[in-house]
């Protein structure tokens, strides 16, 4: 039983009814608004608890030319990736990809690799576990545990894992990989491990135009937190929410 | 002869036991002590001839169990971060690598390769070798003419070169 003093009348509920909708409106429209920006500064900003690195490279897209493949050869030979003349199966752990606006015809040029994604996809759906997320943010394959099954290779958003489909030679001591496993950008974890770049990013540095910043996330101190907090730093299919360590700035993605 | 009752027996048996104890203690001193010199000078004087050094001081151990060990350091580097040289399949082939006639190292499709001689020999079917590099790429051994004449590495050579050949005359001897 509803008390008198309580009543509200018809007038009232159509006004409390008509501020809820509009709040919620005004609420969808901040989170469009704001989510970007939530996920874009709220990372590099705090530091891990535990004190652990995460690892990320910041991609200038303004400064990345279309003719450059420096990123790419020294990947290739970094890590012993040799073509065998079959494009279609021909290892790639980086691959450039030119987006057009098709309003002002600007294009970019976007090198992809393994975003070492915070919730990597293919370590979710990795049946033995072979796919994996090391301490410091950077996604790796244990081949010692992978069976082939692919499954990561189509759950990557990114198509940045590959699968090594033939028998493989004079592979570099640091980057080992055989037939029948699955692969994908270590973001030179040997080299990380030895207080040296990734092999891209010094490339980018020395021979192609300083489009790749590589430092650690969590030390706010660092200068690719430090641009990601001023500039930003897009992630690619945002929408997924897989949170990647590789970011891009200088393109609306 | 005075008649031995049942406990004097017991303190004779007792003794006569003590006494079997030690003079086998005393038998087995000068072997265990020789064992023990044995124990001391065999690994020493391997590890000696081994070049660059090497995570183990007793061969016997590596030999039983470096599948362990290399798989030890392989999770400690991919999944602790925790990367060291030392106990990676690329230190194994650096310091164990054998040469053609020409002096050009011999990689794990020849049978004369380190790894590969041993596997054939005891009939193991797990071959690192389809995914790992079987020749070290960085070290100065397997580098150009011109590299391999440095110093360090001709050093290293006749190190090498001096082990094989007291390794035979020890052979020859027995």
């Amino acid at each position: 039983m509803i008390d008198a003093k309580h009543e509200i009348t018809m007038e009232q509920k159509t006004a409390i009814s008509r501020l809820a909708s509009r709040r919620r409106f005004l609420m969808g429209a901040g989170a469009l608004l704001l989510a970007p920006g939530v996920v874009l500064t709220a990372r590099p900003a705090m530091a891990d608890e535990a004190g652990r690195q995460r690892w990320g490279l910041l991609i200038n897209t303004q400064l990345c030319t279309s003719g450059c493949t420096a990123c790419l050869s020294a990947c290739s030979n970094e890590n012993g990736l040799r073509d065998n003349g079959r494009p279609s199966t021909d290892p790639h752990w980086i691959r450039k990809v030119q987006i057009t606006d098709p309003g002002t015809g600007h294009v970019s040029n976007v090198p992809i690799m393994c975003q070492h994604c915070g919730k990597a996809q293919c370590v979710e759906v990795c049946p033995t576990g072979a796919s994996m997320r090391r301490r410091d943010g950077i996604v790796l394959v244990d081949k010692h545990l992978c069976i082939g099954c692919r499954y990561c290779v189509m759950a990557c958003p990114f198509k940045a894992r590959g699968f090594v489909h033939e028998g493989v030679e004079e592979q570099r001591p640091s980057s080992p990989r055989g037939k029948g496993s699955a692969e994908g950008c270590t973001l030179c974890a040997h080299r990380i491990d030895k207080g040296l770049k990734p092999a891209c990013a010094e490339a980018c540095a020395k021979l192609g135009n300083g489009a790749m910043l590589f430092g650690d996330l969590n030390d706010p101190t660092s200068a690719i937190a430090k641009r990601v907090v001023a500039y930003g730093g897009g992630a690619l299919r945002a929408d997924l929410r897989t949170d990647p360590s590789v970011r891009y700035a200088g393109v609306t993605l | 002869m005075r008649h031995c009752n049942i406990k004097c027996l017991r303190k004779r048996g007792a003794l006569l036991l003590w006494g079997m104890l030690l003079v086998c203690v005393g038998l087995s001193l000068p072997s265990a002590f020789s064992a023990a010199r044995a124990a001391d000078s065999a690994p020493s004087a391997f590890s000696d001839k081994l070049i660059r050094g090497h995570w183990s001081e007793k061969p016997e151990i590596m030999r039983a169990e470096h599948g362990k060990v290399l798989l030890e350091g392989m999770r400690a580097a991919a999944r602790d971060t925790a990367r060291k040289d030392d106990n990676t399949i690329e230190r194994c082939v650096t310091c164990h690598i054998r040469r053609d006639e020409n002096q050009k190292p011999v990689s794990a499709s020849d049978a004369r390769h380190f790894c590969v001689q041993c596997h054939a020999k005891l009939s193991v079917f797990i071959n690192c070798f389809t995914c790992h590099a079987s020749l070290p790429a960085s070290d100065t051994a397997v580098m150009d003419a011109e590299v391999r004449n440095a110093d360090a590495v001709k050093a290293h050579l006749e190190q090498w070169k001096q082990y094989e050949q007291e390794k035979a005359a020890k052979g020859a001897a027995k």
